[in-house]
């Protein structure tokens, strides 16, 4: 999986997405090693 | 989508989700409601498993029970050695006897499955009343 940087933001930017998409959205909190 | 918690810009974040200690994964609806999360590291294989159950829950909380069936069903077909197996196969005859209100079709697949193939794991004892009490 591509590592991405999210603004906070995002996170409703990807409900938005998936409410037309009719899908779910995974949310993967990560802590870099 | 990854949510770095070491960026400060996602502390916003962090505190919304009650987000505590990583790995930590969310399955969300379009609405933001939480359907499902687990925390921890999962080898691929159970990752991956795990991840269709997330899957598998989502659409039986939304009461898509045909597709959870089907998500739980792949679970069971794709990793039936997988820790997240007996889960699924408890759920998947619960969502079958909701589409079709046959007792055969929760109980009969509760025990085909978790008497048989998952005797020790805490989903044979979810279902354990449909069992005869153990003799002492």
């Amino acid at each position: 999986m591509e590592a991405i940087s999210w603004r906070p933001a995002d996170v409703d930017a990807a409900r938005r997405e998936a409410e037309q998409a009719g899908t779910l959205v995974l949310v993967d909190f990560f802590s870099p090693t | 989508m990854r949510i770095d918690t070491t960026d400060e810009a996602n502390a916003p974040l962090v505190e919304r989700f009650r987000q505590i200690w990583t790995p930590d994964l969310r399955v969300l609806g379009p609405d933001g409601f939480e359907y499902d999360a687990w925390q921890g590291y999962w080898p691929p294989a159970e990752f991956t498993a795990r991840l269709l159950l997330g899957r598998a829950r989502a659409f039986a909380r939304q009461h898509r029970e045909q597709d959870a069936e089907t998500a739980y069903e792949e679970i069971l077909r794709r990793f039936p050695r997988s820790y997240v197996a007996p889960e699924a196969a408890y759920w998947r005859a619960v969502c079958r006897y909701k589409r079709t209100h046959r007792p055969e079709d929760l109980i009969g697949n509760w025990k085909r499955t978790l008497q048989f193939r998952y005797p020790d794991s805490q989903w044979r004892t979810a279902q354990s009343w449909t069992e005869p009490p153990l003799r002492q």
